[in-house]
């Protein structure tokens, strides 16, 4: 016998809610995910009216529903937002090219622009050579350090002001779990943050905070969105797993267990004296940092201090590579500023004033001149 | 597709606990689809594309044991010898991983009343069977 909607109490149930338990039809699913979503942005007061937002796009499940919802949540409640799809391509073979084939067909599914920011160009290195030079053991490490890092170069390279990303309630949950699992408190305190300051330059927040894994699959199978499903063909990292298995196991005796996670990683408050230290910047490429030098660059250099060690098999193509210099952050953010510049003044009006300076992060800047002729940022 | 009976030297690596398929009470069609990256858990050969979607067409019995089919019966089916390798990715005894969804019909098999057990519905004939991996990627 067909069940009702929950909500609707007209049409046939189809799925059941795990954080409400409640069993609701297609519309009112569609309805309620995206407005939950919605609160969730206007609650965290995540944009304001006319940044430019890059949607970290994978191709994967979380990252194209979170592209499709932005676009329609866009211009639903007129937030009017710039968005873009920001990709970061890690080298490799026949995983994220694939993915990345995805992310080109959302491109023009959804009609957004795409950047690609690839590991061998920032960094010079590939992660399909990085696993050569140092197996398959750490290389998570090295991936999840230089994806961040590459997010936001491509961020400054748009000149963004918001990155938002995929990551769900479900990733949330197991992040606080594995923090708490690994004594890391200053990060347990920062995790369930829904925004973190990412560069400094522009935020960094999750829309999907509150969004269930299992409401955004359903979402976008019940949608028939375009997604990559391949797993990372490197070896994940072991802990995690445990750690996912174990909420996973949890929420099928408890769907709640995954929200209730959260509310308790937002309810502990850290002591400040536990809290990270004040950060500054990488001495190298000007990368927020909590040491003199940031993990980036030295992973970095491990790799290239590594390569001669590794014999003559290596081919020219590595000693090339060494070549590549990270772009240093601050003339990133230079050009990022001065992107902004040319936007707020038009090209044929280029703003010429130095009294703006970088306090006002070109938020807040006019770039008009003035009645009183003075001209400049205000 | 070949007949399912023919299939049991397949099933090397898993214990059948539902060994060989009996359809002396009569036989029934399924279509059984597999997504979220559970497609190539699969043994290939048995999959076939079906506008992007990766499916095969199971004949089960109707009954099993004398009683209706159910879906418990069609997983172990499937583990057995469908599931190329690591059957533990798929399920667990008779239990799908969690993080797998179950669509039937294009609805959630857990709007099931509180009472009743989703592993209990009974298979009915053309029913279409998604299960759905939500752990892959992101």
């Amino acid at each position: 016998m067909p069940r009702q909607c929950d909500i609707c109490q007209r049409a046939r149930a189809i799925i059941r809610r795990p954080k409400t338990g409640q069993r609701i039809c297609k519309e009112c699913f569609f309805h309620v995910f995206e407005t939950e979503v919605h609160h969730t942005i206007v609650d965290g007061r995540l944009f304001s009216p006319g940044d430019r937002v890059g949607i970290g796009a994978s191709g994967g499940k979380d990252s194209t529903v979170l592209a499709y919802v932005m676009k329609t949540l866009n211009e639903r409640y007129s937030y009017g937002l710039e968005l873009f799809l920001l990709s970061v391509d890690e080298g490799i073979a026949g995983y994220r090219d694939d993915s990345l084939e995805t992310v080109k067909r959302n491109k023009e599914q959804y009609g957004l622009p795409l950047m690609i920011v690839s590991y061998e160009q920032l960094y010079g290195w590939s992660m399909d050579s990085i696993v050569e030079a140092v197996g398959r053991k750490n290389n998570c490490t090295f991936c999840g350090v230089f994806r961040r890092q590459a997010l936001d170069r491509g961020a400054l390279m748009l000149d963004l002001d918001h990155i938002v990303t995929g990551h769900n309630a479900d990733d949330v949950a197991e992040t606080i779990l594995m923090n708490l699992l690994r004594g890391d408190i200053p990060r347990l305190g920062r995790c369930t943050e829904i925004t973190t300051a990412g560069d400094g330059y522009m935020g960094r927040s999750k829309p999907f905070k509150y969004a269930y894994e299992k409401e955004i699959v359903m979402y976008a199978y019940l949608k028939r969105l375009d997604y990559f499903s391949t797993e990372c063909t490197y070896s994940p990292n072991a802990y995690r797993g445990y750690a996912r298995q174990f909420l996973k196991d949890l929420e099928s005796v408890r769907p709640s267990a995954i929200i209730d996670i959260i509310h308790s990683g937002e309810a502990i408050k850290v002591s400040e004296e536990v809290q990270a230290q004040k950060p500054s910047s990488c001495e190298r490429c000007g990368y927020i940092s909590s040491n003199a030098v940031c993990k980036a660059c030295a992973l970095l250099e491990g790799l290239e201090r590594g390569i001669p060690k590794l014999g003559i098999s290596r081919s020219a193509k590595h000693f090339e590579r060494q070549a590549v210099e990270p772009v240093h952050f601050e003339r990133l953010r230079e050009k990022a500023h001065e992107m902004r510049r040319r936007r707020m003044c038009g090209d044929s009006n280029p703003c010429t004033t130095t009294s703006c300076d970088d306090s006002c992060h070109g938020t807040t800047c006019a770039c008009t001149t003035d009645d009183d002729g003075a001209g400049g940022c205000h | 597709m070949a007949s399912i009976i023919n299939t049991e030297n397949t099933a090397n690596n898993a214990k059948p606990l539902l060994p060989k398929l009996d359809f002396s009470d009569g036989s029934q069609e399924l279509i059984v689809e597999f997504g979220g990256g559970l497609e190539a858990l699969i043994k290939q050969e048995m999959l076939k594309n079906v506008k992007g979607a990766k499916q095969t067409n199971v004949k089960f019995p109707k009954q099993i044991n004398k009683h209706p089919a159910t879906i418990r019966d069609l997983i172990i089916h499937l583990r057995n010898f469908y599931v190329k390798e690591k059957p533990e990715l798929f399920c667990t005894g008779d239990k799908v991983r969690p993080g797998i969804l179950v669509i039937i019909n294009e609805e959630d098999w857990e709007i099931v009343e509180d009472n009743s057990d989703k592993y209990d519905y009974e298979l009915k004939n053309k029913d279409h069977i998604l299960f759905i991996s939500t752990l892959h990627g992101g």
